[in-house]
């Protein structure tokens, strides 16, 4: 799925003397098939630049084209199309346990299905789907949402958006609040997801998630996008005015260049990688 | 969504955005109570809302309210004034005497319509009232406000500060709430909740949605709160000292006294029966 942003300009509360402007003349060409990391420090615009994708925000000025749908203030959307795109388009909000309402488990992860795909006979097989994916067992169906561990909950949200299969993932700094280890998992989960085929878009403020995973990096900054490439070209130089860190593993072979060892940054993802590359040049 | 919520707090810099909260409030209470004495005849009655709704439009312009704000209201109230036009109709008002038409054995009256319109200019006019004091005065000297008119009543063990503090609170709660409204919101709608078209029975299950995070979060919000004012120390019957105290200036005294007059210069009128449309068209009437 191709997602195209021509010169969008966004503000809330226009008209208004509350008027924000979160977006200016932005420009972006997203390919789902990479997963896109948009980063920057808090309020530069990134969560309103994701929403401007499923049209829960519609721009003030400018187009965003999705596929066949155009987002733009021209164009009213009629409701089936805005639909059909909202289940193609799967949002994961920052905490999204905190979105949980019914009584048990297996029935909010069927209410995406439900409300998108009202003939859909399958939707309790999608769901319990959904739950073994994110590792979730057949003991939790019944058991309510509201009685599960932080981490649980978690996981019972985000089987609710994928239970209704969406060609394209948004996270919005999904590993808010974890801790190392679920971090971790839940991010192999992404990678896993990914690998079937559904597109991920990252908002996050952990770049060593970015380096890790993404393969393309968009920097915010102030409602506009102020560097786009490779996390390893956009990480190895310095960061520190976007309000991003250098992710731990790069001061760590920035440290073994400095003493001498030949490390070629371009290579490094991860710490399992560095190894590698160190390994590699004997 | 819009975000148009009727009688928010706008930082203008006005005469009336400048004047005293206790001085607001009491000239809130006066100018209700002058828009409750408009009675008599028709044309005195209505003459008399006229007085107010010029006086209250000076004000709204004053202190710079948006009368499209207002009116936009009005549109949210048709069922209220459809509901008041079919009960005045059927039960029309003492006194009726000018037939205009017939439904069966049924006489309509015209009063019936001069009284639907009565009770609706009235209801804008509070309305109008209320929202220039809400939106001159932020949530804070409001509170502060009305605890100084509580605070004599602490003499006979009245708990005025502790409502200060629950009201200053709650209102502290309301912008977090609609934010926490507007996230739910979206992030439902993303779950393919069509809150606008859609059935009924869809529109219920989109609100319980809504509904059902919202207490979740507000309870673990306010239980947050709680351990955060405990940690810091509160002391519920303590005696606090407010950050901005209130200054009563001579310009609060100018406005109280024209208020004031105002208002005793309406009960006069109103005592005196005058009528103005009357006295200039006597042959009409």
């Amino acid at each position: 799925m191709q997602i195209d942003f021509q010169h969008v300009n966004f503000s809330y509360n226009l008209k208004t003397i509350f008027r924000v402007d979160a977006l200016k003349d932005v420009n972006l060409a997203i390919d789902t098939n990479e997963v896109t990391a948009i980063v920057g420090k808090t309020g530069s615009g990134k969560s309103t630049l994701t929403q401007l994708i499923n049209k829960l925000l519609t721009p003030s000025d400018g187009a965003v084209k999705i596929d066949q749908f155009i987002n733009t203030p021209k164009k009213r959307a009629h409701r089936k199309q805005l639909q059909a795109l909202r289940s193609e388009i799967g949002f994961l909000f920052q905490f999204p346990e905190n979105q949980l309402f019914a009584d048990t488990v297996l029935k909010d992860v069927e209410f995406g299905i439900r409300n998108f795909h009202p003939k859909d006979q399958d939707y309790e097989k999608k769901a319990k789907a959904a739950l073994k994916l994110v590792g979730l067992d057949e003991s939790f169906y019944e058991r309510s949402p509201f009685d599960l561990s932080g981490g649980e909950k978690k996981r019972v949200a985000i089987a609710g958006v994928l239970a209704y299969q969406p060609k394209v993932l948004i996270l919005d700094e999904p590993t808010a609040g974890l801790d190392e280890m679920s971090k971790r998992e839940l991010m192999e989960l992404f990678k896993k997801i990914h690998q079937e085929g559904v597109g991920i878009i990252l908002v996050t403020h952990d770049m060593d998630i970015v380096l890790k995973y993404a393969s393309k990096v968009v920097v915010m900054d102030d409602g506009e996008i102020k560097k786009i490439g490779s996390p390893q070209a956009i990480l190895q130089n310095e960061v520190e005015p976007y309000h991003l860190a250098t992710p731990n593993v790069y001061h760590f072979a920035h440290q073994l260049i400095a003493q001498g060892k030949k490390i070629d940054l371009n290579r490094v993802k991860d710490v399992t990688t560095l190894v590698e590359e160190i390994k590699r040049h004997g | 969504m819009d975000k148009r919520i009727l009688g928010k707090y706008v930082p203008y810099d006005t005469v009336i955005h400048r004047l005293d909260p206790r001085l607001k409030i009491m000239a809130m209470i006066m100018l209700m109570v002058s828009i409750f004495l408009s009675y008599g005849s028709w044309t005195m009655m209505f003459t008399l809302s006229g007085i107010n709704l010029v006086v209250i439009v000076a004000l709204m312009f004053i202190s710079k309210v948006r009368i499209r704000d207002l009116i936009w209201q009005l549109k949210s109230l048709y069922i209220l004034i459809i509901l008041l036009m079919i009960i005045n109709i059927f039960l029309p008002p003492a006194h009726s005497v000018h037939i205009i038409g017939k439904i069966g054995n049924l006489n309509i009256y015209a009063e019936s319509f001069l009284q639907t319109g009565k009770i609706i200019i009235r209801l804008m006019e509070m309305l109008a009232v209320a929202m220039i004091l809400t939106s001159s005065t932020t949530p804070q000297q409001l509170t502060q406000g009305f605890s100084w008119f509580t605070r004599p009543l602490k003499k006979i063990k009245f708990p005025s500060e502790e409502i200060a503090m629950t009201i200053s609170l709650a209102l502290r709660f309301i912008p977090t709430l609609l934010e926490e409204t507007e996230r739910l919101y979206k992030a439902q709608s993303s779950r393919g909740v069509d809150f606008k078209h859609g059935s009924l029975m869809m529109k219920i299950k989109g609100i319980t949605s809504l509904i059902v995070p919202l207490f979740v979060a507000s309870f673990a919000m306010s239980d947050d709160l709680a351990f955060a004012l405990e940690a810091r120390g509160y002391n519920p019957r303590g005696t606090r000292t407010n950050y901005r105290e209130l200054h009563w200036s001579t310009k609060d005294t100018i406005c109280l006294i024209l208020v004031t007059l105002f208002m005793t210069g309406f009960i006069t009128l109103t005592a005196m029966k005058f009528d103005f449309i009357k006295l200039i068209f006597p042959l009409v009437w």
